[in-house]
């Protein structure tokens, strides 16, 4: 079957320097096999280092140990070694992030942010556009304000904008930090639709999430967390089952 | 996009699509940058940095405005440089524009001779070719990059000029493209920049740099001072000809904010020299030198 992204001894030590350089550990040996086409949930009470994992991965934070193979079409790479020119040509070309909060440049559309995040895929001027608004429509964003900027939209509905922008040009890897908190039951549905696509579509997904119930209803295998450290991994059912009966 | 093809630029992707491979060579190579301002003595370099806390030699009292700067630029990718005032940032930049002697280091630029030679060492008369027909300038104060008593459109025919392009008509036309493209009303197109405000004075100075679709620009401040509506509206036009004509750019600036929206790369400068390198993103999410911790905790 494979594997696409082999992470082993993942450890991350925050030095604040300002605090007199307090050393604080996200997270520590962390080790998982994310198979092709596969959800991975990460689970764990809050400051657990869920979205640290994530941020290394993706190279928004150093990592201080550990690998992080990624097989890319053209070779394998480690993600948290790697060269920053190479971070940047797989963001743009093959992995995907979901940010906890959207960061947009003020006074670009809604659509312009989605359909970017096409463009850099190698999508067609003319066809970008389009897709960003199927992707739009299909989360759910009233059309009359995909030429707003999202910075004037509501929480939810940024959170949207958010998953879409990620999911443009369907990633081979995407990393997803809550991408279901602050929205209603119905929005939730929707971007665990969009998820399940996105699997369909060969994208394998790491998740990071307080939601246990979509936890349960899109992951394939969860990991816990407890203060930095991974206590147990199974598959989302089981351990749904085991958290139900605790 | 018709006017882009006067560009004599080859490597300029006009299609506005961006390679997705990893750039083999960087366009701009700078190792080792040094400007000293003042008599100069051996202890300047060793005895100056973010250890000593100053840049002033303590031995001759020269000032050590940047000292070993190294640092690779690739094609199509934005780089930023932020730091506090004095840090060094503009001396850099001056000093890629050739507005500034070096007194040490080495730069090589991919476009001109195959990179083979160190363009900081150049004749002024090279430097002067590269400036023209490879690079672009926006200062923070538009009148350092304008000539205020001549008309918007002459600014622009005259970087057009500069860069061996004669057709007049065509100058004509590409200097209202460009206005248009910059969002300078035409009709202003013979009215003199004096007469302008500072967001369009700045508007125009982007125009002029742009006008031969240089490979490389240098951006110094470009939104210092401009009111927040004109600011966004700036940054979005950088964005925008970024992408069009995938530009390299070096952006400074001691506003993260721009830094973030601006850049993928981004130089942490403390007295005179590169504190810290990385990722935009992990420079400002994880910050590794004390100074950029305290930068970045400081960020509103």
């Amino acid at each position: 079957m494979g594997e696409l992204l082999r992470v082993t001894g993942l450890t991350k030590v925050f030095k604040l320097h300002l605090l007199g350089g307090r050393e604080v550990v996200a997270c520590r040996d962390i080790e998982f096999v994310l198979r092709p086409g596969e959800i991975l949930g990460i689970q764990g009470p809050s400051g657990a280092g869920k979205s640290t994992i994530l941020k290394c991965l993706y190279r928004t934070c150093l990592a201080t140990a550990g690998q992080a193979w990624h097989r890319s079409p053209d070779g394998s790479v480690d993600l948290l070694q790697a060269p920053a020119q190479t971070i940047l040509a797989l963001r743009r070309s093959e992995i995907g992030y979901v940010s906890q909060f959207l960061r947009v440049v003020p006074r670009v559309s809604a659509l312009q942010v989605v359909a970017e995040g096409f463009l850099c895929k190698g999508w067609r001027e003319s066809r970008a556009p389009q897709e960003a608004a199927r992707l739009l429509e299909h989360l759910k964003i009233p059309a009359d304000l995909w030429e707003a900027s999202p910075c004037t939209f509501s929480g939810g509905e940024q959170q949207r904008v958010n998953v879409a922008r990620a999911s443009a040009g369907w990633p081979r890897l995407l990393l997803m930090d809550e991408p279901t908190a602050s929205l209603d039951q119905e929005s939730k549905r929707t971007v665990q639709e969009l998820i399940l696509e996105l699997k369909r579509r060969g994208t394998s997904i790491v998740v990071v999430s307080h939601d246990r119930h979509t936890f349960n209803q899109i992951t394939d295998r969860v990991l816990h967390l407890n203060r930095g450290a991974e206590v147990r991994a199974g598959r989302g059912r089981e351990y749904a089952k085991a958290a139900a009966d605790h | 996009m018709d006017g882009l093809e006067i560009t004599d630029v080859s490597s300029c992707d006009l299609s506005g699509r961006q390679d997705h491979r990893v750039p083999g060579e960087p366009m701009l190579r700078v190792r080792g940058l040094t400007r000293i301002y003042g008599r100069e003595c051996p202890d300047c370099v060793p005895r100056t940095g973010p250890e000593a806390g100053s840049n002033i030699c303590p031995g001759c009292g020269s000032v050590v405005a940047c000292a070993g700067v190294s640092f690779d630029l690739y094609a199509g990718e934005i780089l930023g440089v932020v730091g506090e005032s004095g840090s060094g940032k503009s001396t850099l930049v001056q000093c890629l524009y050739f507005d500034s002697a070096v007194t040490a280091g080495e730069a090589y630029l991919r476009n001109y001779r195959e990179g083979a030679v160190n363009i900081l060492g150049s004749s002024a008369q090279e430097q002067r070719h590269i400036r023209h027909h490879l690079m672009g300038m926006v200062y923070q104060k538009p009148h350092q990059g304008l000539r205020l008593d001549c008309t918007a459109g002459g600014n622009i025919a005259e970087k057009l000029l500069a860069a061996e392009f004669f057709h007049v008509g065509r100058i004509r036309e590409r200097a209202s493209e460009l206005l248009l493209r910059t969002e300078v009303p035409l009709e202003r197109m013979d009215h003199l920049p004096r007469h302008f405000s500072g967001g369009m004075q700045q508007r125009v100075q982007i125009a002029k740099a742009l006008a031969n679709s240089p490979p490389l620009v240098f951006l110094d401040e470009v939104t210092t001072g401009l009111d927040v509506s004109v600011q966004a509206r700036v940054l979005d036009l950088i964005r925008h000809l970024h992408r069009e004509l995938g530009l390299a750019m070096v952006v400074v600036s001691h506003d993260l904010g721009v830094i973030r929206l601006l850049t993928d790369c981004t130089l942490v400068m403390k007295t005179g020299r590169v504190v810290e390198a990385g990722l935009t993103d992990q420079i400002l999410g994880d910050p590794q030198h004390p100074y950029t911790q305290l930068l970045v905790s400081s960020l509103l």
